[in-house]
């Protein structure tokens, strides 16, 4: 009885906690219908702050704490409110979720730049030491003011939400936007007011948990899968039935903690697992939504031809090629990675580009394959290892679609990164398991071996046969990839993401097209992970954990999901961009966990993404047969000076980025394209574009008609090349023309204008 | 028998009733026309017949079997397709694969002799959409984008083709070469029912005429006889004080 | 009390205004011009356009060409909120009120525009004096009438200087109807100057100073209600 008590007291004081963080969560959701994934991690940074001011500068805790929760974090809130959250309005889903997710990423990042991690940051609890006993057990005077907390924030929520105008006003936003707009209410202070108030609620409960748990940036941001689910009970809208959840939840994870036997390792990690699990189940039991109708998405990926793919996927081979004879074997191995990333981007294009369905966990499906390469490939690296990934990631994938499969959006992004977390939390960390005569072995808690994979008696066991490998899996993958755009199951899943309701009209089996989606995409992310282990040699859980995973699915959004290009992206960012940057500064090496959180946080600008600029930019050199064959004879010439010793990799880099670059230009001007409209959109590009494209995109101007690539037709121009033909031909559109393709200005010219 | 048959259906939301009690049958080979005003439950009555809203009674029968309580994709297979008055094609598809893709899924597996493309291109051809097949299909202005989807539901050989508002945003010239196309496409062998607020292709190109007001069908004849009918008239003017 | 002053610009005017929802457009060049203390009803089948205007005019919906002029000010830009604050007040077409507030609450809405509560709340329930004893209901649960008269509750105690309603009648019982348009009257004669949308169109020529006639995303016709009384079954049913 007393330990029942004793856990229960600790349970109730942590749903309390989760109770303050979800109900911040719930509010700004509602009143701006943006989910922010950050919300724990401005707790975190909270956390860190008040430990700043209490304990390493010695502030009196009220001062701190008043500096923390009053001014700090409700400005913080605001900020982020009036600078990005704003912009969002009216983005699509996808946009919103990369946008929150990179901000939850380059917080850590942030917070690990300023508070670097390894060192130790004591942090004791309110009135350490003090405790009153309830009947037979001891409360500590920090889990009575965590219940005081909760109170406070309970009552206060109600009195403003029921007593105040602008509370009030917060509500009639969640029941008729418009019809606050027509009452003349100012609906963005009403959003101002809530992130303030939802970044101090996270603050509170970010600073009461931190003693509990260690100051340490990702565990503390992460904690929030804890209070999501607890938000998620109140189905993202109920204050009162997100406390519930808080409760269920905080009690579960006690009621674990003390009564799982603890000699079991397999289930250690249960507790750690629960809440996750438990917020995998909600979803499940969420009533049924309706079929999706009118997706307007602003994305626009041109389909890409046979020729096309082919060129992308040699190119990508040859650059495999010319990185394996030209660096040092430090390097191989730091860059073969970029195409073993690549090919676990590669998972996520027909899945959130084609399908437009969100998966946060492509990574785990990757360390399946891990494992599975590790154990089945053995000491000889069979290929049976790399064939297994493969079909045990799929299957693993369509048993996680199986039941997401009533899920979109938020909701779905949410079920795949609880099964992440409870992949990385729990399951990576179990021992080997024995079901009937299979012995199922993972991580053997801790790290495992990969061999090198062998095949047809070849071994690739040098760093540079690796890359070879890896760039040329990447290379057939992104073929494969293309081929479903322009295939049967590619058309229906394009069209699928624009209109569930349509598809289903005509007689689509919705459920066995995003089965076979999941599925596909899992043994893509499971020979990408085999690879990538082999190339590692030795895994461990950490290496597949959902914050790693993030960046992966953040910088193929924003490199563009639509396009194999964008895959490409995503590795070249991670694996390629950021050690490069590293090594050239160790002030950059420090800020790099940040720079993709910051390309994330640009997308909202441009979601086609940066793939689809680049094809436009190039699109000129393509059809330039002589000065695409003189770019390559150029580039051939500097590989073999590299091969010869002339110069250093460094140089050599350069000289192929100014070859890219004439040769684009070159190509451009012969095409005689005086256009610049293809550069307002490149040099909108979120994210390190490379910068011969950049500074030379252009299209050819007379646009003929709707032939042009859409994504030419972004704003801040609309749809130039209907100008005069859906509106009249007005003077004011000769002008805004003449703008776009810097001419000086005339009047109107007459119908040739525009023929 | 006739093709379709709705029968007395009700359909709540929240406290507002929907649809008290409709019912209509629509005849293979015909064009039946549905009219009323804003609120009448005529969208409704769509999404009921193609499955996106549950009804709280009444059945719905193609051909002697009632799919009431049929998925919308069975419904589909069961050769009921839509357009929508709100236009819901896939944009990030061309006009060709657009109707491709609907085409595709009446295919069986087995009988993949069955030449769509051929399909797909005749019906191009046929709709006027053959110089603009391979444009993204929001790219197009709105009149073709309600071709694209009338494209789209006719790939999918239906037996029951329910149009919602097809002439909003046709000019004139449009919406007369669209009257002929509908009388063609029933004499297919297909049952087409219209939502429309355009009078004239209403009176235009249907057999029978339903009104429906308040959820109820209040009126049923040839358009001539409908646009005679008191209750009709009062139906759309009110029956206030004449001034 | 028909027409403005002819020294003073109209109270509202619509100049080629176009507009539309995504690829569609729906409004093809409207032009409109309602003069000051004037009621004026907006008619027309359903599908011309009339709801569109309005959200066009009250700051909801952007028009993509054309001029919207208030007061003889021209006010594209403006959003709905500042609109609002400047005297404007559209009771949108079913139910324009907050279900899941109490009357109060919605009440305490109407004040964003300025009034103070006390007022709007006094005004509100001498005119509708069920609406007192609801006072702490939930709006969403009070009939169709009660929730009509809130909705116009913010148009009348609020001192707008252009009340915009749509289809009032939406869902009620003639008699309400008849009562509601009784109210309207009233209020018109009191010289806040009012636009009508009406699907039942007899019932507001009855009332209305001026009509317009929409078809298909344009205004057919413009004038007293009897010419418009008698264009009006041609553009209805086509005969």
């Amino acid at each position: 009885m007393d330990k029942f008590l004793t856990f229960t007291v600790i349970g109730l004081s942590t749903s309390a906690i989760y109770a303050v963080i979800s109900s911040g969560l719930v509010l700004t959701y509602t009143t701006t219908g943006v989910f922010n994934f950050a919300h724990g991690a401005q707790g975190m940074i909270a956390a860190f702050a008040y430990w700043q001011l209490r304990f390493a500068w010695g502030w009196p805790a009220p001062l701190a704490l008043a500096t923390v929760l009053l001014v700090l974090a409700p400005l913080f809130g605001a900020l982020l409110e009036r600078v990005i959250m704003r912009g969002l309005a009216d983005a699509s889903e996808a946009v919103r979720l990369v946008v929150s997710i990179s901000l939850l990423v380059g917080l850590i990042g942030l917070a690990q730049v300023i508070w670097p991690p390894g060192e130790s940051r004591p942090m004791s609890t309110f009135f350490a030491g003090r405790q009153i006993r309830v009947w037979s057990t001891a409360v500590t005077a920090h889990q009575l003011i965590t219940f005081a907390c909760a109170l406070a924030v309970a009552v206060g929520l109600r009195l403003l939400l029921h007593r105040t105008r602008i509370g009030v006003s917060m509500r009639a936003i969640v029941d008729d936007r418009p019809l606050l707009l027509l009452n003349g209410a100012r609906t963005d202070r009403v959003a101002l007011l809530s992130w303030a108030i939802g970044a101090s609620l996270a603050a509170l409960g970010g600073i009461l948990i931190a003693p509990a748990i260690a100051l340490d940036a990702p565990s503390l941001s992460l904690l929030i899968v804890n209070a999501y689910a607890a938000a998620i009970f109140g189905r993202l809208r109920s204050i009162p039935l997100t406390f519930v959840g808080a409760i269920v939840i905080g009690l579960t994870e006690a009621y674990l903690f003390g009564y799982l036997p603890t000699g079991n390792t397999a289930l250690a990690g249960l507790r750690l697992a629960a809440p996750a699990i438990l917020l995998f189940v909600v979803l499940l039991v969420l009533p049924n939504r309706r079929l999706r109708t009118g997706v307007r998405s602003r994305e626009r990926f041109p389909c890409p031809t046979r020729a096309g793919a082919l060129l992308f996927s040699g190119s990508v081979f040859v650059a495999g090629i010319v990185m394996a004879t030209t660096m040092s074997r430090p390097d191989l191995v730091t860059y073969g990675k970029v195409f073993s990333f690549g090919i676990i981007a590669l998972s996520l294009v027909p899945l959130v580009g084609y399908a437009g369905q969100i998966s946060l966990c492509q990574l785990s499906f990757a360390g399946i394959g891990a494992v599975v390469m590790a154990h089945v490939g053995g000491a000889s690296g069979s290929p049976l290892g790399l064939v297994l990934a493969a079909v045990v990631a799929a299957a693993v994938g369509a048993l996680v679609a199986l039941p997401a499969l009533r899920l979109s959006g938020i909701y779905l992004a949410l079920a795949t990164a609880a099964f992440a977390v409870a992949l990385d939390r729990w399951v990576f960390n179990l021992p080997a398991v024995r079901i009937g005569p299979l012995r199922l072995r993972l991580f053997d808690l801790g790290s495992v071996d990969v061999a090198p994979l062998r095949l047809f008696g070849y071994r690739f066991d040098s760093p540079r046969a690796q890359m070879l490998l890896a760039a040329g899996a990447f290379a057939l993958l992104a073929l494969g990839v293309s081929a479903v755009r322009r295939g049967r199951l590619g058309r229906r899943l394009l069209a699928m993401r624009d209109s569930e309701a349509a598809c289903a009209t005509f007689g689509m089996d919705l459920v066995r097209t995003r089965l076979a989606v999941f599925t596909l995409s899992a043994a893509i992310a499971g020979v990408g992970g085999a690879i990538y282990a082999t190339q590692l040699s030795s895994i461990t859980p950490g290496n597949f954990d959902l914050v790693s995973g993030l960046p992966i699915f953040m910088l193929v959004v924003v490199g563009g999901a639509g396009m194999v290009g964008g895959a490409l992206f995503a590795g070249i960012g991670l694996q390629g961009l950021l050690p490069a940057l590293a090594r050239l500064s160790s002030l950059l090496a420090r800020w790099q966990t940040i720079a993709p959180a910051l390309a994330g946080l640009g997308l909202g600008r441009n979601p086609s993404g940066a793939a689809s600029d680049v094809t436009v930019a190039l699109a000129p050199l393509r059809r330039d047969a002589p000065v695409l064959g003189a770019m390559l004879a150029a580039m051939g010439l500097l590989w073999a000076g590299r091969l010869a010793g002339a110069f250093g990799g460094w140089p050599f880099l350069a000289g192929l980025v100014v070859a890219l670059a004439v040769a684009a230009a070159v190509a451009q001007h012969r095409a005689g394209a005086v256009g610049a409209v293809g550069a307002v959109d490149a040099v909108d590009a979120a994210g390190p574009a490379p910068a011969a494209a950049a500074a030379t995109a252009t299209v050819p101007a007379p646009a003929p008609v709707p032939a042009a690539p859409p994504a030419t037709a972004a704003p801040p121009v609309p749809a130039l090349e209907w100008m005069g033909i859906t509106q009249p031909w007005t003077a004011d559109a000769v002008a805004a023309l003449d703008r776009v393709l810097g001419l000086p200005e005339e009047g109107v010219r007459g119908g040739a204008a525009h023929g | 028998m006739a093709r379709l048959t709705v029968e007395h259906l009700v359909v709540r939301f929240g406290g507002c009733q929907a649809l008290d009690d409709a019912s209509i049958v629509a005849e293979a080979g015909h064009v039946t026309g549905l009219i009323g005003p804003n609120g009448a439950g005529k969208t409704t009555l769509f999404n009921v017949i193609s499955g996106l809203v549950t009804p709280k009674s009444g059945r719905v029968v193609v051909d002697g079997r009632d799919i009431t309580h049929l998925s919308p994709t069975k419904r589909g297979r069961a050769g009921v397709a839509r357009t929508f008055q709100r236009l819901e094609l896939f944009g990030m598809l061309s006009v060709r694969e657009n109707l491709l893709v609907a085409a595709e899924t009446q295919q069986r597996w087995a009988r993949a002799g069955d030449d769509v493309a051929a399909r797909v291109e005749g019906l191009l051809e046929r709709l006027g959409l053959a110089d603009v097949a391979g444009e993204l299909a929001t790219s197009l202005p709105t009149g073709l984008c309600r071709r694209v989807e009338v494209g789209r539901a006719l790939a999918a050989k239906p037996r029951v083709l329910l149009l919602d508002e097809p002439a909003a945003g046709q000019d004139d010239a449009e919406t007369r070469s669209f009257a002929t196309l509908l009388r063609q496409v029933a004499a297919d062998d297909v049952a087409v029912v219209l939502v429309e607020h355009d009078v004239r292709l209403v009176m235009g190109s249907c057999d029978v005429v339903n009104v429906l007001d308040g959820g109820r069908v209040l009126a049923c004849g040839t358009p001539d006889e409908v646009q005679h009918d008191d209750a009709v008239l009062s139906a759309y003017l009110g029956a206030g004080r004449p001034a | 009390m028909t027409a403005g002053r002819p020294d003073r610009p109209p109270l509202l005017e619509l100049r080629g205004v176009r507009a539309g929802y995504g690829e569609v457009e729906v409004l093809h060049g409207v032009d409109l011009v309602v003069p000051e203390r004037c009621l004026f009803a907006l008619l027309g089948p359903n599908g011309a356009g009339k709801t569109t205007t309005l959200s066009v005019i009250a700051g909801l919906h952007r028009a993509t060409d054309g001029d919207v002029v208030l007061a003889g000010r021209r006010v594209n830009g403006a959003t709905a909120d500042q609109l609002a604050r400047r005297g404007l007040c559209l009771v949108p077409e079913g139910r324009g009120i907050f279900p899941n507030l109490t009357v109060r609450e919605n009440l305490l809405m109407a004040t964003h525009t300025g009034s103070p509560i006390a007022d709007v709340e006094a005004r509100t329930f001498a005119r509708f004096p069920r609406l007192r004893d609801r006072r702490g209901q939930l709006a969403g649960t009070l009939s169709g009438g009660e929730q009509q008269m809130l909705a116009m509750a913010r148009g009348l105690a609020t001192d707008p200087a252009l009340l915009l309603l749509d289809e009032l009648s939406m869902g009620l019982a003639p008699i309400l109807v008849e009562e509601l348009y009784g109210l309207v009257a009233e209020v018109a004669a009191e010289g806040v100057s009012i636009v009508v949308v009406e699907q039942f169109a007899r019932m507001v020529l009855g009332v209305a100073d001026r009509a317009a006639l929409m078809v298909r995303g344009r205004v057919e016709a413009q004038g007293g209600p009897a010419e418009i009384e008698g264009a009006l079954s041609g553009a209805y049913l086509g005969q």
